[in-house]
């Protein structure tokens, strides 16, 4: 019961994270991704009670969310680097956001290539776009190659 | 234009060339804006500088995306970036001069300097700063992309010294400029406090880049006449190439640099002699990177202590300090190498052969992937 209503939780969290993501204003944007953290160890935890349903997903769902040409097999991911990349993604989230904490113009300019290379380009990518007002650019967005249903593809890069 | 969701980008460049050229200075007073009177020089000052923010902001953005990338996609824009900042350089320029009768600026005349007057020309030499500094990350970013070959590290490693020695003496002018305008600041009758602060930060910061700078020319110095040595002791093997030759292959490593009217690019000859440079013999060309590879880690030695505030890093400290310790362990490395292949030359004597095995390590097994430090083992 508690697992459900933990996911559930979850669920109500990421949709309120991703919905506040590429607000530039917003000051809740890293209480969320930490709050996303914290879900973790009790997703981990009960895990075991829930009943794998392989037909929840299919193929026609990928092709849905990478739109890539030929279209992708089905990503097999195990239960545990599952688990790191969501931690990795929400780490990476909070950590992004210190490049808005402007202090000078010389300090952006070097946080900005630092952050990148630390949070890295291999397996989640966030790109910090520095946002044109006409072009409403989104100021991060990830691209993660889980298979997670929850995450949305976007390969743009 | 909003930049971070609460800036416009008038604020970060204005910040900028605060901190760099213009600390205190009238160009960059926002009342000027409230002027209306078209003979008023304060009104021509504001027009012009907004002429100039519309042309450099897109430029400015431009490279704060480009570090966002991917490393190989970084090197690849600022090969283009690099024209746009020399066209802005020159569109620059034309604007200096035409901010001059409005500022009355009183240039330098020193005989010593040039027969010609002085005069600063702030921003392009703000735009000129940036250029610089663009055109060493794509030497660098070749380093860690592994785009040189093994042959070529000394040619690249003494053209990465001959820009950041450039930048190092471009930094001399503009602290100079802005030490004069310091000095007489001070003697005004009655100094702001938030004025002598701007002054402060931006002498806090040239000399800070001015650190910098004469690091990585000692360092590259160090590595160029180390890698000359080894070239000349035939311990760095080199591929066949059948289908090109060295002129060939310097045209190819230097066309990012081509159409860059300042600094000028040198003819392949003119390259080679510098680079191989034949006229110093072994011993004495090791006696010199000993000593440019000690003041390189005097100066990393000196950075690594440095606060957030005082090398402007604010918001990612760690992550530069650890940047620069690695880099300090490769210097430290390359003391221990030159030490190394000095004693083996001196032992091998006049004529006898120097018995060492080289070893360059490709990308993410050295200390630091923008300084490539050959392993050297004794024995053949």
């Amino acid at each position: 019961m508690n697992a459900l209503r933990s996911r559930l939780e979850l669920r109500a969290v990421f949709l309120k994270t991703v919905e506040v993501a590429d607000s530039r204003s917003a000051t809740e944007t890293k209480a969320l991704w930490e709050e996303l953290l914290s879900f973790i160890p009790s997703l981990k935890r009960t895990h075991k009670l829930g009943k794998a349903v392989p037909q929840s997903f299919s193929v026609k769902l990928q092709r849905k969310l990478a739109s890539t040409i030929p279209p992708r097999p089905i990503v097999q991911v195990s239960l545990d680097s599952a688990h790191a990349h969501f931690e990795r993604l929400c780490r990476d989230g909070a950590d992004c956001l210190q490049v808005f904490d402007y202090q000078d113009s010389h300090s952006l300019m070097v946080c900005c290539p630092l952050v990148v290379l630390r949070i890295g380009l291999t397996i989640v990518d966030f790109r910090v776009l520095v946002p044109i007002k006409k072009a409403a650019t989104i100021s991060l967005y990830s691209n993660s190659t889980t298979a997670l249903p929850i995450w949305r593809y976007d390969r743009t890069r | 234009m909003i930049v971070l969701g609460s800036m416009s980008i008038r604020q970060i460049l204005d910040d900028d060339l605060r901190s760099t050229v213009l600390p205190a200075d009238q160009l960059l007073d926002r009342d000027n804006d409230e002027i209306e009177v078209p003979t008023d020089s304060r009104f021509n000052m504001s027009t012009r500088m907004e002429i100039f923010r519309q042309r450099a902001a897109q430029s400015y953005l431009d490279i704060l995306r480009t570090v966002c990338q991917n490393r190989c996609r970084i090197r690849r824009t600022l090969c283009h970036s690099i024209v746009d900042w020399d066209n802005l350089q020159l569109d620059s320029e034309e604007l200096d001069q035409e901010l001059r009768q409005f500022t009355k600026e009183k240039p330098i005349m020193d005989r010593s300097l040039s027969n010609e007057p002085v005069y600063e020309f702030p921003l392009s030499s703000w735009a000129y700063f940036y250029k610089l500094r663009q055109m060493e990350w794509i030497v660098q970013l070749g380093f860690e992309l592994e785009i040189y070959q093994h042959d070529e590290l000394a040619g690249m490693y003494w053209y990465l010294l001959q820009q950041s020695k450039t930048r190092a003496r471009h930094l001399e002018r503009m602290r100079g400029f802005v030490m004069r305008k310091y000095s007489a600041f001070r003697r005004s009758p009655s100094p702001a406090m938030e004025k002598h602060q701007e002054f402060t930060k931006s002498l806090s910061f040239l000399n800070y880049s001015m650190l910098e700078a004469t690091t990585t020319y000692g360092f590259a110095d160090a590595l160029s006449c180390l890698f000359v040595v080894l070239t000349r002791l035939a311990l760095i093997p080199i591929q066949p190439r059948p289908y090109s030759d060295a002129t060939m292959r310097y045209e190819l490593r230097m066309k990012p640099f081509h159409g860059i009217g300042l600094p000028e690019l040198i003819s392949f000859d003119e390259f080679t002699r510098q680079v191989e440079q034949p006229e110093e013999d072994t011993l004495s060309l090791l006696s010199y990177a000993v000593e440019a590879a000690a003041g390189a880690k005097k100066g990393l030695e000196v950075m690594s202590k440095l606060k957030a505030e005082e090398a402007f890093c604010q918001g990612s400290h760690e992550a530069w300090i650890k940047n620069v310790k690695e880099c300090l362990k490769a210097c430290i490395f390359t003391n221990i190498t030159i030490s190394t292949v000095k004693k083996a030359v001196e032992g091998a004597g006049k004529d006898g052969e120097v018995k060492l095995k080289v070893d360059i390590p490709s990308t993410g097994k050295g200390y630091h992937d923008w300084w490539v430090v050959p392993k050297i083992t004794v024995g053949a």
